[in-house]
């Protein structure tokens, strides 16, 4: 069985930072609803959680940010995924599985 | 509307980044505030329902400060210190070095005795306008890479520690020289004041000079 990684809060919330930034590059108000939209709600970021984990993942080479202007003339930061970045989504994914077929074995969770 | 980018701005003052980082950071979570504003107004939001909407996304402005610092505290102060105040700072030290050889290696040697004390000012005028620009342009190299005021303020008056070098030495050649004879008087305390006056209140007032334009918080850049 896989190890856990022991941050296992910030861990979703890199999972769900990268799985949206896996589909497009995205500024930081569009990163927070579409994972507030695509998980009803249930994640949601204010700016404390949001940018500070974006700065991580930034220095960390998982993401490139660069400033964009949108056809309105309003710029704004973009964030989008590095190959490390695809990388590292790969084995986090594999990392949260391990974690819910462990809690489906000793819960009885059902998973979606 | 409403200034996001004054509200962020101000609220953020006292975060300890370099002074692009906090602008690029200002800007950017002052336009995560202004979506969720104009999001709740497409909604049909009033506008203070709107500004509310927003305002949920900083429960704690004192939070979001200390995460933005610490996020940035991965950073290391050295490397940024290195580029706000050593690089411009060594590079004006090794300009006035330079300066100097060279006008010390290009002035015929009975010039510097010339009685006549319109040459004499003329080479300070000279040398203290050479020291305001060395100021100038070390302060504004560090603004320009982000440094703060205080960092600019080192970064122009880096020279300085040239001279504490050069005064430093002669100072001590000087008391050596005068406990040898057994005279540490008259002359020893007329050297000294002449020394400091010439070699570090002078030169320290025209780099501090330079300095000024380039000290305080720029609005222009500031606000971009």
């Amino acid at each position: 069985m896989a190890t856990m990684n022991p941050s296992i809060k910030r861990g979703s919330a890199e999972l769900a930072v990268l799985a949206v930034l896996e589909q497009q590059p995205l500024h930081g108000y569009e990163i927070a609803r579409r994972i507030e939209q695509e998980s009803d709600g249930a994640l949601r970021f204010t700016l404390a959680s949001l940018y500070p984990l974006l700065y991580r993942m930034e220095k960390r080479g998982w993401t490139k940010a660069t400033w964009e202007t949108t056809p309105a003339g309003v710029r704004r930061r973009c964030y989008g995924l590095t190959a490390k970045g695809l990388k590292q989504l790969g084995a986090t994914r594999l990392e949260w599985d391990a974690f819910f077929q462990a809690l489906s074995r000793i819960g009885g969770l059902r998973r979606a | 509307m409403r200034d996001w980018s004054a509200l962020v701005h101000r609220h953020l003052a006292s975060v300890r980044v370099d002074e692009r980082r906090r602008r690029e950071i200002s800007a950017e979570l002052a336009a995560h505030l202004e979506d969720a504003y104009d999001a709740a107004l497409r909604s049909g939001c009033a506008e203070a329902e709107a500004i509310a909407r927003a305002m949920e996304r900083v429960p704690d402005w004192g939070a979001l400060a200390v995460a933005v610092e610490r996020s940035a505290d991965e950073d290391s102060t050295m490397t940024r210190q290195a580029i706000t105040v050593l690089l411009p700072g060594t590079t004006m030290v090794l300009a006035a070095a330079t300066g100097m050889s060279l006008v010390v290696s290009s002035t015929p040697a009975d010039r510097w005795l010339d009685p006549r004390w319109q040459v004499h000012a003329l080479a300070a005028g000279l040398a203290f306008l050479f020291y305001l620009l060395l100021g100038a342009i070390g302060a504004a190299w560090s603004r320009h890479v982000g440094g703060s005021p205080g960092e600019r303020l080192a970064a122009g008056a880096f020279p300085l520690v040239l001279h504490v070098a050069v005064v430093g030495l002669g100072l001590g050649e000087d008391m050596l020289y005068a406990f040898s004879r057994g005279a540490v008087g008259r002359h020893l305390d007329i050297n000294i004041i002449n020394m400091i006056l010439i070699m570090l209140v002078a030169p320290g007032a025209a780099l501090l000079l330079g300095v000024l334009p380039f000290a305080r918080r720029s609005a222009r850049l500031d606000a971009q």
